[in-house]
């Protein structure tokens, strides 16, 4: 059964005409990490806040369809219950800080104090998140004093820390530097890794091509492809739907075109080095 | 990282000063008696001295500074504006000087006196509760009693607001200035540059509400289970108790001396 299953589900946001979400329908399994990708107003976050029960609870809006998070339907789970189950990193880190704590180390602390965790194993588990997010120098400090990028990283730290089953990330490196969007992706990585399901909203394909197992393409407020993170985006038709393709697939292409051709077209920068290593073997 | 913050938590949170680190409750209760009790007394010896006695606490708890930064401003103001309403609408005969023909009374001084004594002596009490207990620490001890967790939540955002609406209003304020609209200068053009950022600022301040409430949720905050604390304050001592039930005593006998005498 799926973790989480959308059927047909369109829905309105309130005070609004056109739908944010148009039939949509997919499903997430348990333990994979998803990449959804598209263009800006394509409907990415309207889907995570479905996936994440805030809509309807939290917009009510229009909906119709059918939404069930691990087999009970969304309007039947209770808000604090989804937030236990599901953690939320989204897109504004600026809103993400509570405002009422006055260092990161209580900040981070606060949905531990929430979900009613005993102190010593809360001041573990926010040493272990900052040791782990690099934010050991950070936690003295006022998270309201913070830049975007420290926030950014602190935000996550917060949902981090609670450990939820399935984690819904929306850019959550759109204010970082190149190192740590690397490091970001490493704890993503080793969250699926012990079995975490992962939504997860980025436009920096190289990323989504490393790291995902499948890919859900949006456009429009749809669901336009859903697939094995290779076979979307080695097809270069997804340009046209808005999606960039990888450097690295366009390269396989190109191979394949002046006639040289590779076991498969390569989405990462270490599977080109590989494809391309075979290739100049199978010549020799 | 330093060890020793992390290790502050693992103890209830004390400043090392007997007065501080009373329970905030205990703190309100005694500066609640202690302004109603200005109130009860109406004697311009007691209200005068309860807010001499508020310099002296203030400067006990390492606040002065904060406080009479406040208190004095506000002694200053109260004075000055009743001082001058009195002798306008309380007539005497007892003239102490006049100014250009307008004689100042005696009768009139007193009752302005009177009046501002048990305005500051309640107000100081509310400054110098205000100075010794952080808004966080009277909330915490309002859970410890009952208080739900979403009513500490609204008060202690409430005050966040405060200084987050100040913070944005400065950003359109200098946005505005980058394009070479006035916004420094006398009284009037400050205004002018005032009226308009109105608007975005309350929209913006109801937007930014409206996603901190998404972000509370996202952090469990509804959920409907014991919650914990990180940070903890000492247990309430026996002396604090006896000292709190004295003031409780005082403020009693006050009332039944006010009504037999």
């Amino acid at each position: 059964m799926a973790l989480i299953e959308i059927r047909d589900v369109t829905y309105k946001y309130p005070f609004t005409k056109k739908p944010a979400l148009h039939d949509v329908n997919c499903s997430i399994e348990k333990g994979k990490f998803y990449g959804v990708i598209g263009e800006n107003g394509g409907g990415k976050t309207s889907l995570c806040n479905l996936m994440r029960g805030l809509i309807p609870h939290f917009y009510n809006g229009e909906l119709t369809g059918i939404v069930n998070i691990d087999g009970t339907e969304v309007r039947d789970w209770n808000t604090g219950e989804l937030a236990a189950k599901i953690g939320y990193v989204f897109q504004n880190p600026f809103t993400q800080i509570s405002g009422i704590k006055p260092t990161v180390f209580e900040e981070i602390g606060m949905g531990l104090e929430n979900l009613g965790m005993e102190k010593e194993a809360m001041i573990h588990r926010i040493l272990e998140v900052s040791k782990e997010l690099d934010i050991e120098d950070l936690l003295q400090k006022d998270p309201n004093a913070m830049s975007g990028g420290q926030r950014q990283r602190v935000a996550f730290a917060s949902i981090l820390a609670m450990d939820q089953d399935i984690m819904v990330i929306d850019e959550p490196t759109s204010q970082l530097d190149p190192q740590t969007t690397e490091k970001v992706f490493d704890i993503i990585g080793q969250l699926k890794n012990s079995g975490k399901t992962i939504i997860l909203v980025e436009h920096k394909i190289d990323l989504i091509a490393r790291y995902c197992d499948e890919v859900i393409l949006m456009q429009g407020g749809t669901i336009v492809r859903q697939g094995a993170t290779a076979d979307i985006l080695t097809d270069t038709s997804i340009e046209e739907l808005g999606a960039v393709v990888p450097q690295t697939a366009l390269f396989g292409h190109a191979m394949v075109r002046a006639g040289k051709s590779l076991e498969r077209i390569p989405i990462t920068v270490e599977d080109a080095v590989e494809q391309i290593r075979k290739w100049k073997e199978v010549q020799a | 990282m330093n060890t020793q913050f992390v290790d502050s938590f693992r103890k209830p949170q004390t400043t090392g000063n007997l007065l501080l680190d009373m329970n905030p409750l205990s703190k309100l209760i005694i500066c609640f008696l202690l302004g109603i009790s200005a109130i009860i007394a109406q004697s311009i010896p007691y209200s005068f001295a309860l807010c001499i006695l508020y310099y002296f606490l203030a400067a006990a708890m390492g606040k002065l500074r904060s406080f009479s930064g406040i208190f004095t401003k506000i002694v200053v103001m109260i004075l000055l504006f009743l001082l001058v309403l009195r002798q306008l609408t309380v007539k005497g005969d007892t003239v102490l000087f006049s100014i250009f023909g307008w004689k100042w009374t005696l009768e009139a001084v007193l009752v302005a006196l009177n009046v501002s004594g048990y305005i500051l002596g309640f107000s100081g009490a509310v400054v110098l509760f205000a100075c010794a207990t952080s808004a966080r620490d009277l909330m915490y001890s309002l859970e410890q009693i009952g208080v739900p967790h979403t009513t500490s939540y609204i008060i202690l955002a409430s005050i966040q607001t405060i200084a987050d609406l100040k913070k944005s209003a400065n950003t359109i304020f200098e946005s505005q200035k980058a394009r070479g609209i006035e916004v420094e200068g006398n009284v009037f053009v400050r205004a002018k540059a005032f009226f308009p950022i109105i608007s975005p600022l309350m929209l913006g301040a109801m937007s930014a509400a409206e996603e901190k409430s998404i972000s509370m949720d996202a952090r469990a905050f509804s959920l409907e289970t014991r919650h914990t604390f990180l940070r903890e304050l000492p247990k309430v001592s026996a002396g604090e108790k006896i000292l709190v039930g004295l003031f409780l005593l005082g403020f009693i006998a006050l009332i039944v001396c006010k009504i037999v005498l």
